[in-house]
């Protein structure tokens, strides 16, 4: 251990045998702090669930003979498909830009995130448009060949796969993301290592740089299933059936709350053995980077062969997820004879933009508090109540909305009822009810997980020595977390606030569901106007959503790029 | 005259781990005490109850004679005025140079601040690299930004937690040299309490050692006091390699293949262990056989500053044993010779044995 | 911390935003067409009552409703649906409404018999065919019931079970023929169908024009719309499809109908009866002439397009009814895999 050139910023966690931590922070005992948030968020998922035990009327017996396969196998073809699909090309993509040299990798390296600002249902509306049997390519096939129909097989987009398609296209660059960090952050020195014990170019990929950066692809792979299981706007386009939309359908079209409770406690024990099994994997090999030198990854030239083929493998999901549908979202635009008008194109981009900085606000305040009190007292337990709070991520809008009206109309009552008693009769009416605050509650609970990943790997990464240090030195924890942990943090801050802010901007069914009086938003209209069958003027919208989503998400590369250990991004200050 | 730093009775607890147990010391100001002890003998925590980031459960932990930590209270480590400086530097990698050192001096006026960053920077000899960031640093130069940085406010007590360990061996003579200096030069009266491992680095820096095993302090002394005057084998062997060998106190004093040494207090038939220094036995010229040779020298290694030779004794001594032996300088002897050791009877130390001593020698 | 007060103090002035506001009108609509900004801006024009509306899914804002109770800001419920709307007065979500205008305006059976709500604008249920002689004789179609037949097979186009207006459509034939009768009905359209269900209405009488089937179920505005539209290519395939209406020999076309009523607890109910009235009256204009919808009040005549469609005998079976049965149609349809 004598290391006298470099930082040794090895990430280590706190030694077991420091539970007791000494000193009294100015937040309350951690545990009880986080215990106060995960309340909070699953209290809609509660609610909902509280349905569980009221008669089903047989209903389930109906189900099982009619529907329950359906959703079931639907889920599980997207669950498969979605994962593969992402894991084959987010891995790929990422391994080839970062250890590859071939043309046009630069550019690809962060083109490559751009889906993100493409939400699913609008590549759902786009795909459709131009795929189906009605569309340009098909009638232009039809065209060229003289075929009618039946006469020639042709995949159908409205299919469990065209839905799997579709969502892999979106949601690939979750896996990229985070496989590409780990790669850039594996030391060079175990990859080169690895070469003189004979490991083969490609053989380095499957022994030692797919191993070091399991947990950070699994953990990006659990997004997106979870995204999936949660998607509602993309497959009910597609009429494929799933839990999600087997909720929506069994709560409304059957009237059977609990029956849809029942339902939506089986995706959500689902995805939470999922969110656990994660966890318990991640604690079972803990990667420690052995070595603290980082230089600049040399990167492999390629033969033109294989470089050409590179070039075209990274192409792929990105053609699919964005070039393709951005072109047809744009080509819609220009055909289009019913457009909105500017003025109420802008309004609704206000609307969003202010929603989505609103609720990154209360996400990230939230989100640090959590992190911080689990940091300060780390409880067993809270890691694992913590979880619970995830998992508003994997839990359809519909449903975290439907909860949240329950809720909020419980407390309205109770608060008239209070105020009634009390301040001489004066009932204020709806205090939270049908506001901004139930919006920005809904997208809190469904993206807090969007947030408190990143801020969680973080603070990680800050040394308890740090703080310690910061306290000798006679700082009060209020200007430890001003003076350290804030600025430590920025970059995770800044990647959970861009995230949040374009997942915000893509949400649809709480949002919808929970607005205040006329409070559009952009994805709002886009729906509004693609279910009433005018895609020509829901593709206005839809473009500036993309439009609008692409700052963030190259934000989102730079501050990706300057995050690379040994990148040295404190010298720009 | 109160001590800069006090541990009366201090016992830690963690879960079912007893860390410390009856930890006591005292360092008068300007003075460095230096915990010494293999690793998990609780030396890091007793640093970390030094700086108040652990409570002890039980004990007084006095700063300048003030109780910070006690029945009546405990003072946060923001409050204690106790610099820390960490194996790893800590330092804040956000932050350059002198906002480093800039940090614990809040609260000062503007220009003393700058003052005091000024004269540290310059002390440690980093005045030019005050823009720089940590990690443009070398692993000496972090190190001295962190001294600069600990020092600066003026602490009364410094705490060192094994500060050199992740310097490579010529850098580390260096920079303990410069701390050694730089804590010694202070006129605040700045005491230290450093922890090691390295009982070379606790001898050269010590005021004094406090040598802890398995939680407790097993003796507390100059470097003089443990290297000359061990209280049991376990001190004995810590500072250097010993030979050993195991005999009876006849007649108030106790057979060694150089000769006899006196018992002390130990009544005779008492089962002894017998340590002597390696430094601690001489080899007398031989001219013929006189003196009597009662060793042959087996191997020979050089090393530079010392000679290592390992004998084997002579029957006649009636000790069957090898010995090492380790000279100043280059040695003429060559293996096969025969030669006569001389003890140092300073150097040599008589235990009786312990029935579960800890039988730790070279 | 200053930060997230000021945060606070924002979003608590947007909550006062619309707290008070004398001459307003708050509508929760899950119509959401074209006309409705022009709709609103007139009746505001002409009354001086801001409309205020938050649109959704009918299910969605009927939950809403129910879980604001009587604290809810909602004065008037509209929906697409008028099986919706009935599930909101079996709710005890409506109010009864009677006005010498209203009673003029709507006929008796397109309001709830205890006016609970009123219809708006009906839409009519129709066979859309091609009017290519070879691939089809318009002189087979007849009825709902017929499109069973094995005649049929291959033929048939429609949307999937989770449509209210397919739900509606398979309420009203159960109404008609019984439990029984419809399991067998809706199994022998599956079987009938040419695809698996998918895409709304639009997508269906392209398919027809398209040749992916011979008839479609589909409403009627679609239809208007397509032959209304901007787009040469979309007149073109309005012009190549006909609109059959079945059932005219015994119970007559089933009929879908946009309805509103006034929310129990409406705050401004005065101004909610005044939206009301205005939208059977002189609003009927926006459902007729931009969104090609017939008008319930008789003095306002359809769309020269609908009007060409002819006139047809209306399934007077009441909306309430439809609220009734869609649960149970729906589980019809399960059984009968109609997707």
């Amino acid at each position: 251990m004598s290391d006298a050139v470099s930082v040794p910023q090895t990430l280590t966690e706190q030694p077991a045998d420091k539970p007791s931590r000494a000193g009294s922070f100015a937040l309350p005992a951690g545990f009880g702090f986080s215990a106060v948030i995960v309340l909070l968020v699953i209290t809609p998922l509660l609610a909902v669930l509280s349905y569980i035990g009221s008669p089903t009327d047989g209903l389930w017996s109906h189900l099982v003979e009619t529907r329950l396969g359906e959703y079931l196998s639907n889920s599980l073809i997207l669950l498969v498909g979605v994962s593969s699909l992402t894991l084959v090309f987010g891995t790929g993509c990422a391994w080839l830009v970062t250890m590859y040299q071939f043309p046009g990798r630069t550019w690809l390296e962060w083109l490559l995130v751009l889906p993100l600002a493409m939400p699913t249902y609008v590549l759902a509306y786009t795909y459709t448009d131009f795929l189906q049997f009605t569309g340009p390519m098909q009638t232009l096939l039809r065209g060229l060949t003289g075929w009618g129909w039946q006469e020639y097989w042709f995949p159908n987009i409205r299919s469990p796969g065209g839905a799997a398609f579709v969502l892999a296209a979106a949601l690939y660059p979750y896996v990229y993301v985070a496989a590409r960090a780990a790669f850039l952050a594996q030391s060079v020195c175990a990859l080169e290592v690895s070469r003189t014990l004979g490991c083969t170019q490609r053989s380095m990929f499957w022994r030692v740089g797919l191993p070091l950066a399991r947990p950070a692809i699994v953990a990006g792979t659990l997004f997106v299933l979870m995204e999936s299981l949660a998607d509602f706007g993309a497959v009910s386009y597609f009429e494929v059936n799933t839990f999600t939309t087997g909720i929506y359908r069994t709560w409304y079209a059957y009237g059977n709350p609990a029956a849809a409770a029942q339902l939506a406690s089986v995706l959500l024990l689902f995805v939470y053995s999922l969110l656990l099994l994660e966890r318990w994997s991640e604690g079972q090999r803990r990667f420690n980077q052995t070595s603290s030198r980082y230089r600049p990854m040399p990167r492999f030239a390629l033969s033109k062969h294989w470089a050409r083929a590179a070039t075209g493998f990274c192409l792929l999901p990105l053609t699919a997820g964005f070039i393709l549908p951005a072109t047809i979202l744009g080509s819609m635009v220009w055909h289009a004879q019913d457009v909105l008008s500017l003025s109420r194109l802008a309004q609704l981009t206000i609307n969003t933009t202010l929603l989505g900085l609103i609720t990154c606000a209360i996400i990230l305040t939230i989100g640090l508090i959590a992190v911080y009190s689990m940091r300060r007292d780390q409880h067993p337990l809270g890691r694992v109540l913590m979880r619970l709070a995830l998992l508003g991520y994997a839990t359809p809008g519909v449903v975290i909305a439907v909860g949240l009206l329950i809720v909020l109309g419980a407390v309205d009552r109770g608060l008239n009822y209070a105020l009634s008693q009390t301040v001489g009769g004066w009932q204020p009416g709806l205090i939270l009810s049908g506001t901004l605050v139930a919006v920005v509650y809904g997208c809190s609970v469904r993206f807090f997980a969007v947030a408190y990943s990143p801020l969680e790997a973080g603070f990680k990464k800050i040394r308890p020595n740090v703080e310690d240090a910061a306290r000798t030195l006679g700082a009060k924890p209020p200007r430890i977390f001003r003076a350290i942990h804030l600025p430590l943090l920025k970059g995770s801050l800044l990647s959970a606030a861009l995230l949040v802010f374009l997942d915000v901007m893509k949400e649809l069914p709480a949002t919808m569901i929970l607005r205040p009086f006329n409070f559009d938003t952009l994805a709002v209209e886009a729906y509004q106007l693609a279910t009433t069958e005018r895609l020509d003027g829901a593709a206005g919208p839809a473009l500036i959503i993309v439009l609008a989503g692409l700052l963030p998400v190259i934000m989102l590369c730079r501050q990706l790029a300057r995050s690379r250990p040994g990148s040295g991004h404190d010298e720009s200050e | 005259m109160t001590a800069a730093l006090a541990f009366v009775d201090i016992a830690h607890r963690f879960g079912e781990l007893q860390a410390l147990q009856q930890v006591s010391f005292q360092i008068a100001a300007g003075d460095i005490l230096c915990l010494l002890g293999p690793s998990g003998c609780g030396k890091t925590t007793a640093l970390r109850i030094a700086a108040g980031l652990e409570r002890p459960h039980h004990g007084l932990v006095q700063i300048n004679g003030r109780t910070v930590s006690g029945n009546d209270g405990f003072v946060v480590p923001e409050a204690r005025g106790v610099g820390l400086l960490f194996q790893d530097y800590a330092l804040f990698p956000h932050l350059t140079v002198e906002r480093n050192v800039l940090f614990g001096l809040k609260g000062l006026p503007a220009a003393e601040q700058r003052s005091r960053t000024r004269y540290w920077l310059q002390r440690v000899g980093l005045w030019d690299r005050q823009k720089a960031y940590p990690h443009m640093l070398s692993g000496g130069e972090q190190q001295r930004v962190a001294l600069a940085r600990a020092l600066a406010p003026q602490p009364a007590v410094l705490l060192l937690d094994e500060p050199f360990s992740n310097l490579d061996s010529q850098l580390r003579y260096q920079v303990r040299e410069d701390v050694l200096r730089t804590i010694k030069d202070m006129d605040t009266g700045t005491a230290a309490l450093m922890v090691t491992h390295d009982p070379e680095e606790a001898l050269y820096m010590g005021d004094q050692i406090a040598l802890m095993d398995k939680g407790r302090i097993i003796q507390t002394g100059t470097a003089n006091d443990l290297y000359c005057q061990p209280l049991n084998p376990l001190v004995a062997t810590f500072f250097g390699s010993v030979n050993r060998f195991s005999s009876d106190v006849q007649a108030g004093h106790v057979a060694t293949p150089m000769g006899a040494l006196p018992a002390g207090h130990l009544t005779d038939g008492t089962e002894v262990d017998v340590l002597v220094r390696t430094e601690g036995i001489g080899l007398a010229a031989q001219e013929g056989n006189d003196p009597a040779p009662n060793a042959i020298i087996s191997t020979i290694r050089r090393l530079g500053q010392i000679s290592r030779i390992d004998l084997q004794t002579l029957p006649e001594t009636g000790f069957d044993c090898s010995l090492t032996v380790h000279v100043l300088g280059p040695t003429a002897y060559q293996v096969g010779d025969h030669v006569k050791l001389i003890l140092d009877s300073n150097l040599a130390f008589v235990f009786p044995v312990q029935v579960s001593g800890d039988s730790q020698s070279d | 911390m200053i930060r997230s007060i000021s945060i606070g103090i924002t979003m608590l002035s947007l909550l006062a935003v619309g707290a008070v506001n004398a001459q307003e009108v708050n509508v929760y609509n899950s119509r959401h067409y074209g006309s409705d900004e022009q709709l609103y801006s007139a009746f505001t024009e002409a009354t001086g009552i801001k409309v205020n509306v938050v649109e959704g899914k009918h299910d969605e804002l009927i939950q809403r409703l129910a879980n604001e109770g009587e604290n809810s800001p909602a004065d008037v419920l509209i929906t697409v649906d008028a099986g919706r709307l009935a599930l909101a007065a079996s709710k005890d979500l409506l109010q009864s409404v009677e006005t010498p205008v209203l009673d003029k305006a709507v006929p008796e059976h397109l309001h709830n018999p205890d006016h609970l709500w009123y219809g708006l604008a009906v839409r009519a249920r129709v066979l859309v065919y091609t009017k290519d002689p070879e691939r089809l004789d318009p002189a087979i179609l007849s009825t709902y019931e017929a499109l069973a037949e094995p005649e049929y097979k291959g033929k048939v186009l429609s949307r999937s079970s989770n449509n209210v207006y397919t739900q509606s459509l398979v309420a009203s034939v159960l109404a008609a023929n019984g439990e029984e009768k419809t399991l067998e009905w809706a199994k022998g359209v599956v079987a009938n169908f040419s695809r698996p269900p998918e895409g709304g209405d639009t997508d269906q009488i392209r398919a027809v024009v398209a040749g992916q089937g011979d008839v479609a179920i589909a409403n009627t505005y679609y239809v208007g719309r397509l032959l209304n539209s901007k787009k040469a290519a979309d007149r073109e395939v309005g012009e190549q499809v006909g609109v059959f209406f079945p059932n005219q020999d015994g119970r007559g076309t089933h009929v879908n109908i946009s309805g509103a009523g006034v929310a129990k607890h409406a705050p401004n109910r005065d101004n909610a009866i005044k939206l009301l009235e205005y939208l059977v009256t002189d609003g009927q204009r926006y459902f007729a002439d931009v969104n090609h919808e017939y008008p319930v009040n008789p003095a306002i005549q359809p769309h020269p397009t609908l009007a060409e469609f002819g006139e047809f005998k209306q399934d007077t079976l009441n909306a309430s009814t439809y609220g009734e049965n869609a649960a149970e149609a729906v589980k019809l349809m399960d059984q009968a895999g109609w997707k």
